[in-house]
């Protein structure tokens, strides 16, 4: 934790963030092997309507990762620029950005796996999302600068 | 004005990602509270339609889906049994819709035929926007028969033009002459889905009496007895409908009565409602919250602008009423995004050349669209509320001191 | 007597933090008068500027200023003094780094709703020259230097002509020669308009050169 640039607050949203865009993706999912028309055709023509933009509900919910990254190295640069000056170099900083970040999302991963096995979904639904993130991860790494 | 708009153009859109975030939520919120308010919407009205068939003595056919029809076995002389029988012992409500034919019209759409007769037609009460009201005691092949057409049909085939087609139903060369033009958007609720709509701007009716009854085929007669309303009947009488249709038809139908009708309703359509509007409040709580968080987050990078502002001469009112107006703007553009995708999709009915779903409406919305805007507009002024006060309060907590730019 | 403020503070309480600061400590003081401000860290000297310049209210004891009693005007009428009567001169880090310098320094003139006037303009032109500073004007802060900075904020607080001008550590970060033509601006304001200075600092060179120096002691 001392050399990271997260704090527990930071963790705990990123962690928050991810669940709530794998739980979603789960649900949408989950609905769809409910057979509502039998339950309801009010409840299957709502529940339609909305999984009709399913993946792009899912894309807009991811965007929200973005905000967080964005908002957590515009917060961090002081500290970057600290970090720097008592001895550490960009390089490791952003080499321990990735591996936090990467940290955070699989364990955030994980914890959704026991939703899939709750809703007896295949374990690899989220892994589309895994993707997405790690691209995030990746994009905004080159977004670590200094004050 | 002036210093609304350094706030968004010089302070907020600076961080561009936090404002694409912000619209991004509440965009998820307003679609989830747009299509949530017309589906409440649209069961509401489709059920005001079928309460007036809610009558003591009404009872309403329902194919029994426990039941495993084989309509291929069923002889037009069973189901001209079926309707002689009808027609002696019983008053009864009968409309037929859905048989498609092509008819040369404007827009080039699929023409639906819709059979009705005359106490279905009292029941329903279209209105019409030109002409006369259906007469039902013509002479079938004698004279020409008087029908109504949608409005979309009204500019190819006005008010007394004839139409001279062959019939689906009983496939013979029909002379019809138009008597009266449907009102915009005229349209009938399924009774087990009153949320789905079938809309007869691109249909016919045509009136269906006795004499017609005998010379139409067998898919309107089966299709016919699908919703088939007893009046002024009696539980006992229903049943003898029923062991009727059991015998000469080998399908299993069920009659409900008003009470069951209700019960039905209090089981199933609020139920669904209760749900629905659940979920969404579920929904829009954890949206919310996300959009709260992220508006906070705009505070945390904001802070050092805001102090400096508030320093020269910002007060907290003025902040306030910044960020109402930066809401209200971000609500409205969010609105208007709603707007084109809804008018894109009621658009969509038309390009597809789908008739039973093609409506006419301003910006191409219909009336529940712009019912469901409304209250999402008031979900919307709750959603602005929550967020600003509460940015209002975080601001308000950390004290504007030189110390914060120091 | 004539006096532009007289502040009486029986405390200052951080009620989170748990403790109080300028316990029973009174002040008056004279228009055109240069007084600074001295003492340890953390005796209170920020806290005493947030409340000289009305941006914080929550303590127990009177403050009346231009002859008005501070506790009895609204929020609006602080936001309007705030705008009109006193100009803050901090470090060269207080100005918004997403505006360019110009737009930093005419801020107050929006908020008083000058911004478009013509005499505004003509005073804005004056001061940039009188400052020095028409070169970095389309710059943005992290564009220019510390002193260019320090100027850029010293030029902010003194475009509404304010009748106080409080400054905090104003030239901490600057060199020698920045330093001095900082405080050369500020004292030529004071003599030019008879403009009240009162400036916080660690500095007792620079508290040395105005007419009067009050040390804050801390509660031990």
């Amino acid at each position: 934790m001392k050399y990271s640039l997260f704090r527990f607050i930071d963790v705990f949203e990123a962690f928050a963030i991810y669940l709530i865009c794998f739980a979603s993706n789960l649900i949408f999912i989950y609905v769809q092997t409910l057979n509502l028309e039998e339950v309801s055709y009010i409840l299957e023509s709502f529940i339609k309507s909305i999984i009709d933009y399913q993946v792009t509900i899912n894309f807009f919910l991811t965007f929200i990762i973005i905000v967080f990254h964005y908002q957590f190295l515009n917060r961090k640069k002081t500290e970057i620029s600290c970090r720097i000056l008592v001895g550490d170099t960009m390089v490791h900083i952003i080499i321990r950005y990735i591996l936090h970040s990467l940290a955070i999302l699989v364990f955030s991963f994980l914890l959704s796996l026991s939703l899939n096995f709750y809703l007896e979904l295949k374990v690899t639904s989220n892994l589309y999302l895994v993707v997405i993130f790690i691209i995030y991860i990746l994009i905004s790494a080159g977004q670590v600068k200094r004050e | 004005m002036r210093i609304l708009r350094f706030f968004i153009t010089r302070i907020f859109l600076k961080r561009w990602i936090l404002v694409l975030g912000m619209i991004i939520l509440l965009f998820l919120a307003n679609y989830l509270s747009f299509t949530t308010a017309r589906s409440v919407i649209s069961t509401f009205q489709g059920y005001q339609e079928i309460e007036t068939l809610n009558q003591e003595g009404t009872f309403i056919s329902n194919l029994d889906p426990n039941s495993e029809a084989d309509f291929g076995n069923i002889k037009i002389d069973d189901t001209q049994k079926v309707y002689e029988y009808l027609n002696n012992n019983y008053t009864y409500a009968l409309q037929a819709n859905g048989f498609v034919t092509s008819l040369d019209n404007k827009h080039k759409m699929d023409v639906i035929f819709n059979y009705i007769n005359e106490e279905s037609y009292k029941i329903n009460q279209f209105r019409l926007s030109q002409g006369k009201h259906l007469n039902f005691n013509y002479k079938f092949n004698k004279e020409k028969m008087p029908v109504l057409v949608g409005a979309g049909l009204a500019k190819t085939y006005p008010v007394g033009s004839n139409i001279e087609i062959t019939d689906p139903v009983t496939q013979q060369l029909v002379n019809l002459k138009v008597q009266g033009v449907l009102k915009k958007n005229s349209h009938r609720s399924n009774f087990y889905a009153p949320n789905s709509k079938t809309y007869f701007n691109f249909s016919i009716f045509l009136p269906v009496n006795e004499g017609f009854i005998q010379s139409a085929g067998r898919d309107l007669h089966v299709g016919g007895l699908m919703d088939i309303a007893l009046l002024d009947s009696t539980k006992e009488k229903a049943m003898n409908v029923k062991e009727h249709l059991q015998e000469n038809l080998g399908l299993d139908f069920n009659f409900f009565n008003q009470q069951e009708n209700f019960n039905y309703f209090e089981d199933y359509y609020v139920d669904s409602l209760k749900i629905i509007c659940t979920i969404t409040l579920i929904l829009l709580i954890i949206i919310v919250c996300l959009a709260v968080w992220n508006n906070l987050v705009c505070i945390r990078l904001m802070i050092k602008d805001f102090t400096i502002n508030l320093l020269v001469g910002l007060s907290y009112s003025k902040l306030r009423a910044i960020f109402y107006s930066y809401f209200g703007i971000l609500f409205s553009i969010i609105i208007a995004i709603l707007i084109v995708i809804t008018a894109i999709n009621r658009y969509g009915f038309w390009l597809s050349k789908d008739s039973t779903f093609a409506t006419y409406g301003i910006f191409g919305l219909i009336s529940m669209d712009w019912m469901a805007l409304l209250i999402v507009l008031f979900i919307d002024f709750i959603i602005g509320f929550t967020i600003v006060e509460l940015t209002i309060r975080k601001i308000k907590s950390i004290p504007i001191s030189v110390g914060v730019l120091q | 007597m004539n006096r532009i403020m007289k502040l009486e503070i029986q405390e200052k309480t951080f009620k989170k933090k748990g403790f109080s600061i300028l316990n029973d400590f009174d002040l008056e003081v004279e228009p055109g008068e240069r007084l600074s401000i001295i003492g340890e860290s953390g005796v209170g000297k920020t806290s005493l500027l947030n409340i000289i310049g009305l941006l914080d209210t929550q303590y127990q004891g009177s403050y009346t200023l231009f002859d008005s009693s501070v506790k009895d005007l609204s929020r609006n009428k602080l936001a309007e003094w705030r705008n009109q009567k006193i100009g803050f001169v901090l470090q060269e880090s207080a100005l918004i780094h997403s505006l360019t310098i110009e737009d930093n320094i005419k801020l107050p003139l929006m908020y008083a709703n000058i911004e478009k006037d013509l005499t505004a303009q003509d005073h804005f032109k004056q001061i940039i020259n009188k400052i020095g500073i028409e070169s970095i004007l389309k710059k943005k802060p992290l564009e220019c230097s510390g002193g260019q900075r320090s100027r850029a904020v010293f030029a902010r607080a003194v475009m509404m002509n304010p009748q106080i001008i409080l400054s905090d550590e104003p030239t901490a970060s600057l060199d020698l020669e920045n330093k001095e033509k900082i405080i050369n601006l500020l004292f030529d304001m004071n003599k030019e308009f008879n403009t009240t200075v009162i400036t916080v600092t660690h500095d007792l060179d620079l508290a040395n050169r105005h007419e009067r120096i009050i040390t804050l002691e801390g509660n031990e």
